[in-house]
């Protein structure tokens, strides 16, 4: 399953706008996380989504990350030490 | 001759005295003044005093705060007779007006504001947005998660000129503050200084939850991303200034704050 992260907004600021998020998603077979049309989202927010969503995906690749958006995106990650579960894809 | 130093964390006497906040003298308030003074007028007005406000003489103050609106954010919780100026500012490009922030969803709305503004105004470089968006919006998540102020706090966000690092330039200054307790209090530690360096560590938060402890970490990061940038954090009598052009410096200030204030330039 794709989850296209822009269906909830443009910008993401709080964990627990990422809460709410992850409450949505119901599902535990996601391969793929789309961040087209994201423009800005917070440390607190992203590691607050991807922890969370660590529970409901075994690997998934991130991709259609922005450029601004990649190096925080990576930092995030690594600082889980989740780069292996969400697998950040070069844009095509 | 003495330096004047400002004590706005100290109750000015019983509730229900009479605080004057004299601004006649302003003629170009930064963010962090604005800021600073709408904490303490709404920490004063909060706690039962009776505020009397002196605007500015200044006609380019009245237009600049009118810009930011002040007065509009002020009058969220004390009654107010506002001076207002209508014109434009030269130099002067208000992104966010004075925003109170008490709860989450506070922060995601001036997150979104931003993000709005960027897109629609074009005035600034498309790759500015999430340094700005991370530096406002962490500070906002601070001041909601630690703050532990009744009134929350403010934000706000402009584009003017600066003269730093010998030139004049235009800058995005951002502005982010609380009357609340305080680094210190908050992480539990005696100093105001050692608190502030604290804070900046990754890792280091007062929720004993983990994972936490990202936010001012990230924004010294975003001040250090590029030429001229700096972020300057004042808590009680502490106040750091770090950034990518600046050697790090922690001194006196002629203030002590009534709770945190967070400033950060960067140039566009």
């Amino acid at each position: 399953m794709s989850i296209r992260l822009s269906t909830y907004g443009r910008s993401f600021a709080t964990r627990e706008r990422a809460q709410d998020i992850l409450a949505r998603i119901d599902s535990d077979d996601i391969t793929e996380i789309d961040l087209s049309g994201v423009r800005a989202a917070s440390p607190s927010f992203l590691d607050e989504f991807f922890g969370g969503l660590v529970e409901q995906t075994s690997s998934a690749s991130l991709v259609n990350v922005n450029e601004t958006l990649q190096p925080l995106v990576e930092r995030v990650l690594a600082r889980r030490n989740l780069e292996r579960t969400f697998r950040l894809l070069a844009p095509a | 001759m003495t330096k004047r130093r400002w004590n706005l964390r100290d109750m000015p006497g019983p509730p229900g005295s009479v605080v004057t906040f004299d601004l006649t003298s302003w003629e170009r308030p930064t963010a962090t003044t604005i800021i600073g003074i709408v904490c303490a007028v709404a920490r004063f007005a909060h706690a039962g005093h009776t505020l009397r406000i002196v605007w500015p003489r200044s006609n380019y103050a009245l237009r600049l705060l009118s810009t930011v609106e002040l007065v509009e954010a002020l009058e969220t919780f004390a009654s107010v007779r506002g001076s207002r100026a209508e014109g434009r500012v030269q130099r002067h490009h208000p992104i966010i007006p004075v925003t109170n922030i008490k709860a989450a969803r506070d922060v995601d709305e001036l997150g979104a504001n931003v993000e709005e503004e960027f897109t629609a105004s074009g005035r600034f470089a498309a790759n500015l947005l999430g340094d700005v968006y991370i530096c406002m919006t962490e500070a906002a998540n601070n001041v909601v998660q630690h703050s532990r102020s009744p009134v929350g706090g403010f934000a706000m966000a402009q584009g003017r000129y600066f003269k730093a690092f010998g030139e004049l330039r235009p800058y995005i200054e951002i502005a982010v503050g609380d009357p609340g307790v305080g680094i210190a209090e908050s992480l539990g530690i005696a100093s105001d200084r050692e608190a502030i360096a604290e804070a900046m560590k990754e890792g280091v938060s007062s929720t004993a939850t983990a994972n936490r402890g990202l936010g001012l970490y990230v924004i010294e990061a975003a001040a250090k991303n590029g030429l001229h940038r700096f972020v300057a954090l004042h808590s009680g009598e502490g106040h750091v200034i770090r950034g990518s052009s600046v050697e790090a410096t922690d001194r006196e200030v002629g203030c002590t704050s009534g709770g945190t204030w967070l400033t950060v330039l960067l140039p566009y």
